[in-house]
């Protein structure tokens, strides 16, 4: 029998072999040892903060990039507070390392509205912060405009020398760090990228931050900063003629986040100047924001759940009580969140709306999550001993308990990429045709494909996978014109975080499809479905002990049709992976205390919040995959998912 | 040799030498620094408390408070040197200050009323940028190299770093715990046919990752299948080519075949000399730092809070 398994080795190996790889290399490096064709799963973070974000080092954040990216891959770092021979007196390790990371510090030198934003720190009590405080819209002008941006041309020398050289400083160690850190041998462990934080922010202080990843090491000298330009259009064009059309090799994609502290701006008609986003605008979006953070450290943007949506119950999941950050300190500009304040579920259907007038969908992102964090501590999302990401912490009491952070933050989320290898261009070439999905910390793996012939038995082969891409597309992509007169079909397909040995995995209960349509009067529609799993399989936690109860799945598999296809109308699909219930970050702490709060007596100081209104002491912690779209109009669809969607791409990407 | 004897010379050289000892006086004369007052201590542990959830030791609330001298003296220090004068950052933020008060006049005119006004001290961006240059001068840029004894010592102490774990090529065949309340069962039956040669495609139920895996290290198969599957397999070592014993997992039951084993390696010093120079400096720049930020403790000198300064 040995022959049967030499020539099944040697079609296994075949694709590294004789197949060109699916994505363009654009940099030197050694080729990974192993390449599969099938795709395996990469988890990292997207969103990370070092001592060179403001709002970071005035906590006293000292987490150098290369630090952090020493974090992502398994050392242990040391964070605040430090003692006198700079040692820190707490520190922080992965129980699992991460295959990725991008270090994304704000582009601005001095993120003073961060700042004034923090209690915390110092400089919250500083006479500027107290003025941004009660006259938002005079500090707006301060700190955002073009004017006072306009004031650093007279510092920066004749030749504009001085302040060159001192931003090229901070931006120059981001890339060593992100070189050093790459793992450019054949073994392929680790990938690190360039990117940054543009902190922009509408005129009434509502959050349109956007990451921005390069590629590879060809980046442009300086980062674009809100300061340089404080509209999103005004980024994408420095995007396009600073990097993607340079025609350096420059490559780059741009993810929005934190659209639920947007009300509603980041994803409107109009730019953060009032100015009407043109149609070319919007192509320039569309080819640049190809992936949008659907959850992170300040709350998820699924969806909206509050009065008029009701229904999806799993949307209050990590929803924050305001819709602008600026909401949390003001009360005079604090509302409570609401439905059209950006939430993705509806963003995505304004997409679909605006495909009608602009021919292609500005809004068509896939998801990841990440953590957002402001230790330089990517990857730290365990619910269990959560130090906090510094976050706006109000100061606790003197006394010896309280939350490392606030309570309406969590420690964010995984960003999980489905690709060929762990090298720059597979995972970017991954992100750009959207093959992600995020997690809310845990590490479940997550199959989503839809197509027009995929087999119903499809859960029962062994080699889904493979069928599953010739019969259709993975999540992120397009489902190709009506081929035949039966439904599309999709596959999900879940296995639970295995966990670890200190930590095992919560097992899942359920995996639901949510779909998102226009109906014939032009109205936005959403639909959940349940498709795998139960509901009402009785798992439950003990808020009082954090201990879990009940049976779940192990693996849940479904090849669902939709009911209500109407191939008329134009539709998204995503799926949301669910697990058993457990305990949030903040409940465990309050356990860990003896906090009863029937028992008031049993409440120390420092931890009212335990028993407070707003606090949600159990959570199904959960997957988003990224969206599978559906077009009834096949003049913009080529059944591939990347480059012609939208009429300004010129990628030369092979697949 | 008349000029010596002019009044003139001696008038410039007396000048010159009490200028020098002015200078002398000035670059090492004590300098008084205000200490930290009840409420900054409070506000230190709080801080603390807030960042850890636990009440600092005795230790750490002198290392805390040691801490915020420190940073005080260099941000004195800075102030002494002039920091806020040249540095681009600093001065971009005073004009940004001085327009946000509406102060009137040139650029350079707006930036002296601001820090006339102090606006560079009660603004903690400044403060903080500042003592960052301090801390940068402090690590220095020295060009000392370590000696082979330096990186050896730093190889010595750190072994563990520099494994390389084992590496395995496997198939496998899945037995899912969700199916039947017997994997292990089935395990065993399909074990006896596949050690009697027959073919594994038709064995076990789909596995999201597939089915054949290379080059995995324990620690990898930890992250996949959970710790009970690394911890079976690494008991036991397996042998090449042969079928294991049914191997839980967090999803069932596995029949395990080994393909190829990469055993596990140290690097060489050499190999990791890099990472060795590196650790070298890091904590060299951090020793400078330290002596550095030394220095400065002798020449503050803390008064009680409320003192003149």
């Amino acid at each position: 029998m040995r022959w049967v398994w030499i020539v099944w080795w040697l079609l296994l190996a075949l694709p590294a072999w004789s197949a060109p790889p699916s994505f363009e290399r654009t940099e030197e490096r050694q080729p990974c040892r192993h390449y599969n064709a099938l795709k395996i799963p990469l988890f990292g973070d997207t969103h990370v903060h070092t001592r060179y974000s403001l709002d970071a080092s005035t906590q006293d954040t000292r987490t150098t990039p290369q630090q952090a990216y020493r974090f992502a891959r398994g050392e242990r770092i040391g964070i605040q507070p430090w003692n006198d021979e700079g040692k820190a007196l707490r520190s922080l390790k992965l129980a699992r390392p991460l295959d990725f990371a991008v270090v994304t510090d704000h582009a601005e030198l001095i993120g003073e509205v961060s700042m004034c934003n923090s209690p915390s720190v110092d400089g919250y009590n500083a006479w500027q912060c107290k003025v941004y405080r009660r006259w938002p819209r005079a500090a707006f002008f301060l700190f955002n405009t073009r004017a006072s941006a306009g004031g650093r041309l007279g510092l920066c020398g004749d030749d504009g020398n001085r302040c060159l050289t001192a931003a090229l400083a901070p931006w120059q160690e981001m890339r060593e760090a992100a070189e050093q850190s790459y793992d450019r041998s054949d073994n392929c462990d680790f990938t690190s990228f360039v990117g940054y934080e543009w902190t922009g922010a509408s005129e009434n202080l509502a959050n349109l931050h956007r990451n921005v990843i390069f590629r590879n090491a060809v980046v442009p000298d300086l980062p674009f900063s809100f300061v340089d330009n404080p509209t999103a259009r005004g980024l994408w064009q420095n995007l396009e003629s600073s990097c993607l059309d340079a025609g350096t090799g420059c490559d780059a994609l741009v993810i929005p986040h934190n659209s639920n502290l947007s009300d509603g701006y980041m994803f409107s008609p109009q730019d953060a100047d009032g100015v009407l986003l043109t149609a070319e605008d919007q192509a320039k979006r569309s080819r640049l924001e190809r992936l949008v953070e659907v959850m992170q450290h300040k709350g998820s943007s699924e969806c909206f759940f509050g009065p008029g949506q009701m229904e999806d119950e799993l949307c209050a999941f990590e929803q924050l009580p305001y819709d602008k950050f600026s909401g949390k300190f003001m009360n005079l500009t604090r509302s409570a969140p609401a439905a059209d304040d950006g939430f993705l579920r509806d963003v995505l259907n304004d997409g679909l709306k605006l495909k009608k007038e602009l021919g292609f969908n500005p809004y068509q992102m896939g998801f990841i999550a990440s953590t957002d964090t402001h230790l330089g501590a990517p990857g730290a999302v365990s619910e269990t001993d959560f130090p906090g990401h510094g976050g706006a912490g109000e100061p606790a009491a003197a006394n010896n308990k309280g939350l490392p952070d606030d309570l309406e933050f969590n420690p964010g989320g995984v960003a999980v990429v489905w690709a060929e290898e762990n090298s720059r261009d597979a995972i970017f070439a991954a992100m750009q045709r959207r093959e992600t999905y995020g997690t809310s910390g845990p590490r479940m793996s997550v199959r989503f494909f839809g197509g027009w012939d995929l087999d119903r038995e499809l859960c029962e082969a062994p080699d889904f996978v493979e069928r599953s891409y010739l019969g259709g597309v993975p999540m992120g992509g397009q489902l190709p014109p009506v081929a035949n007169p039966e439904d599309p079909r999709f596959i999900v397909s879940a296995l639970m975080d295995p966990g670890t040995l200190d930590s095992p995995g919560t097992a899942l209960q359920r995996i639901q499809i949510i779909k998102g349509w226009i109906d014939d009067a032009g109205n936005k529609r959403q639909r959940v479905y349940e498709v795998a799993g139960d509901a009402n399989n009785g798992a439950s936690v003990n808020p009082l002990t954090c201990e879990q109860s009940g049976d779940g799945f192990k693996h849940l598999c479904r090849v669902w049709t939709d009911p209500h296809f109407d191939p008329a109308e134009d539709a998204y699909y995503y799926a949301r992976v669910v697990e058993n219930p457990s305990c949030r970050w903040s409940q465990q702490i309050c356990v860990a205390n003896g906090v009863n709060c029937a028992n008031p007596g049993t409440i120390p100081r420092g931890l009212e919040a335990c028993c407070s209104d707003t606090h949600r002491p159990v959570i199904q912690e959960r997957a988003w995959t990224s969206p599978i779209w559906y077009s009834p109009n096949t003049d913009s669809l080529a059944g591939d998912t990347l480059n012609n969607d939208t009429p300004s791409e010129k990628h030369s990407n092979k697949d | 040799m008349r000029f010596l004897r002019q009044p003139l010379l001696h008038f410039l050289v007396i000048g010159i030498a009490l200028f020098a000892l002015q200078m002398y006086r000035d670059a090492t004369a004590p300098i008084d620094i205000e200490g930290l007052d009840a409420e900054t201590r409070l506000q230190l542990r709080d801080d603390f408390v807030r960042q850890t959830g636990r009440m600092p030791t005795q230790i750490q609330i002198v290392a805390l408070e040691r801490q915020e001298l420190d940073s005080r003296i260099l941000y004195a220090e800075a102030l002494r040197r002039n920091f806020h004068r040249d540095d681009a950052v600093v001065l971009q933020r005073l004009l940004r200050d001085a327009n946000f008060l509406g102060i009137e006049g040139s650029d350079d005119e707006k930036i002296r009323t601001a820090i006339a006004l102090g606006v560079h001290e009660s603004d903690e961006v400044i403060r903080r940028r500042m003592i960052q240059r301090m801390e940068r001068l402090g690590r220095g840029t020295s060009s000392a190299s370590p000696t082979r004894d330096d990186l050896e010592q730093i190889y010595e102490s750190e072994t563990d770093r520099w494994q390389v774990p084992a590496r395995l090529s496997f198939q496998h065949v899945f037995f899912s715990a969700d199916r039947d309340a017997d994997p292990e069962g089935r395990a065993q039956q399909a074990l006896e046919e596949l050690r009697s040669g027959a073919d594994s495609a038709g064995f076990g139920d789909p596995f999201l990752h597939g089915r054949a895996f290379r080059d995995k290290s324990y620690r990898d198969m930890t992250y996949m299948f959970g710790s009970e599957f690394s911890d079976a397999l690494a008991a036991q070592p397996p042998t090449v080519g042969q079928w294991s014993e049914p191997v839980p997992s967090a999803y069932g039951m596995h029949l395990v075949r080994v393909t190829d084993i990469v055993p596990a390696t140290i690097r060489s010093i050499d190999d990791v000399a890099a990472k060795l120079e590196q650790l070298w400096r890091d904590d060299h720049e951090r020793q400078a730092l330290q002596a550095f930020i030394e220095q400065l403790r002798q020449r503050y000198n803390v008064v009680a809070p409320g003192d003149d300064v």
